[in-house]
């Protein structure tokens, strides 16, 4: 069992402190609990890493990439008509979905209100955030809080998304390629529904072509002198190719999967 | 990026030569030739078909999670339906041969249909619907699986009653009901009705217990810290 301590100067030492005071231990005290945080790995990464933002080259990509991410982020919101807005400081973001039709929209919203209304946004219903996080694990993403995030020096803009696309029909085969629907704000588009309504038919008239024999069963039977045995026959013919013929592409399909 | 999906090839041509099959029983002239028409219709039906009511809304565009639903709705056998509706009343009028003929004729509309619509590239469908239509997605068919063989055994036990009726139902009504040609199609389009209400409640059946399943499988989800 590794074990570690951290150790500095007492006026440096004091800010881990409780106080009694609510206020100082709430906002001000620096909070340093944490599985790993005096294990030697962790001590020895903290101290490297610290060596390197000195310099505060890692901050300030850290705070441009979220500033990206952000920017980028609330594009798409506005692009796709979703009430709710990105915001947050320095390297981190957070996503804010409007749920209360009441409050005013963001189409008449002069620039910069947003992050003002933002200091006191309405909670977010439990649910959303959890189709939202839900959502963005299927995509490949665990932001492991709320809404929000922080993006690191070690991102890169590979891992961020990009702009909105620029059309409509983009859009939808952007969405096209990555879902089975073929839909267009909630509904299929005009070609899908022909495409179909097509199958549908094709379908349709294949059984009318298997059934037409049927119709016409009593006169086939007069004409050609067919005994029942005879008839169960005709249909067996048909049967018997259909069952084997769908087994042995099954297994061309098995062998060749 | 993938390539945008050209489907009209393998639809069209199973469509073209299932239509030509059809029609081939007009050509009929005994028992022999009427068996060789019947097996050359199944050995285009199994694929051309099998590719169309695959590619219904069920699995072209259902999510996963409601597909068993949605394919309680597909259509081949509302043209079982009217099939008796169609077929007969041409038979009146210009002989069971030519009946054949038009009726295969069809899907040469269809053909154009299908042509109009898919005759530019479309990157809107995007490669899984296509899959679906070219055939190519099958999936790897697990023959131990119990699965399969329950679909098997579903499959022995009620299509045979379902063929026995459909197909010799003209017989029985003409020899033992003195039911005419004429009046055939009052009857006959009752049993595929029947059989897809059935299908129809299997469907909701099967998606009732697909989604209970489904559920329990969901994964709890929730702020991690």
């Amino acid at each position: 069992m590794p074990g570690g301590a951290v150790a500095g100067r007492a006026e440096i030492m004091k800010l881990f402190d409780q106080t009694g005071d609510p206020r100082h231990d709430r906002h001000e005290r620096v909070v340093h609990q944490g599985t790993f945080n005096a294990a030697p790995p962790s001590a020895a990464a903290g101290i490297v890493a610290l060596q390197r933002i000195a310099g505060g080259g890692p901050t300030r990509e850290a705070d441009r990439l979220a500033e990206s991410l952000r920017d980028s982020w609330d594009k798409v919101l506005e692009h796709h008509g979703i009430a709710g807005y990105v915001y947050g400081p320095a390297s981190t973001f957070h996503v804010y979905f409007e749920t209360n039709p009441e409050r005013p929209g963001r189409q008449d919203e002069p620039a910069g209100t947003a992050h003002q209304r933002s200091q006191a946004p309405q909670g977010q219903p439990g649910t959303l955030i959890n189709q939202y996080q839900r959502h963005l694990r299927y995509r490949g993403v665990d932001i492991m809080s709320s809404t929000g995030g922080v993006p690191l020096c070690a991102h890169t803009e590979e891992d961020m998304p990009g702009p909105p696309l620029p059309s409509r029909r983009r859009d939808r085969a952007a969405r096209g390629r990555a879902d089975p629907i073929l839909v267009d704000g909630g509904c299929m588009s005009w070609r899908a529904v022909g495409l179909v309504g097509l199958l549908m038919l094709a379908a349709t008239l294949g059984y009318v072509d298997r059934q037409a024999v049927v119709a016409v069963s009593p006169t086939l039977i007069e004409e050609f002198d067919l005994t029942n045995q005879m008839w169960g026959w005709t249909n067996s013919a048909f049967s018997l190719v259909y069952i084997f013929g769908s087994v042995l592409e099954a297994c061309g399909s098995t062998a060749s999967a | 990026m993938d390539r945008p999906h050209r489907p009209e090839a393998r639809a069209g041509d199973q469509h073209r030569l299932l239509s030509v099959a059809a029609a081939g029983h007009a050509l009929a002239s005994d028992f022999w030739s009427l068996c060789l028409w019947r097996m050359l219709l199944a050995l285009e039906k199994h694929q051309g078909l099998r590719a169309c009511s695959r590619a219904s809304p069920a699995d072209a565009v259902a999510p996963a999670r409601t597909r068993a639903r949605a394919s309680s709705v597909r259509v081949p056998v509302l043209g079982a339906m009217i099939a008796p509706w169609v077929v007969v009343p041409l038979m009146s009028q210009i002989g069971w041969r030519a009946a054949f003929v038009v009726t295969a004729a069809s899907g040469l509309c269809w053909l154009a249909g299908w042509f109009l619509l898919t005759r530019t590239e479309n990157e809107a469908l995007g490669p899984q619907p296509m899959k679906l239509l070219s055939g190519t997605n099958a999936g790897r068919l697990r023959w131990g699986s119990f699965g399969v063989w329950a679909a098997v055994l579903a499959i022995f036990f009620t299509v045979p009653p379902t063929v026995f009726v459909t197909y010799f139902l003209p017989r029985f009504l003409e020899t033992s009901h003195a039911v005419s040609q004429q009046e055939m199609p009052r009857w006959l389009w009752q049993v595929p009705l029947v059989t897809d209400i059935g299908q129809i409640l299997g469907g909701l059946a099967a998606s009732a217990l697909l989604g209970a399943r489904l559920e329990l499988s969901w994964f709890p989800a929730g702020s991690s810290c």
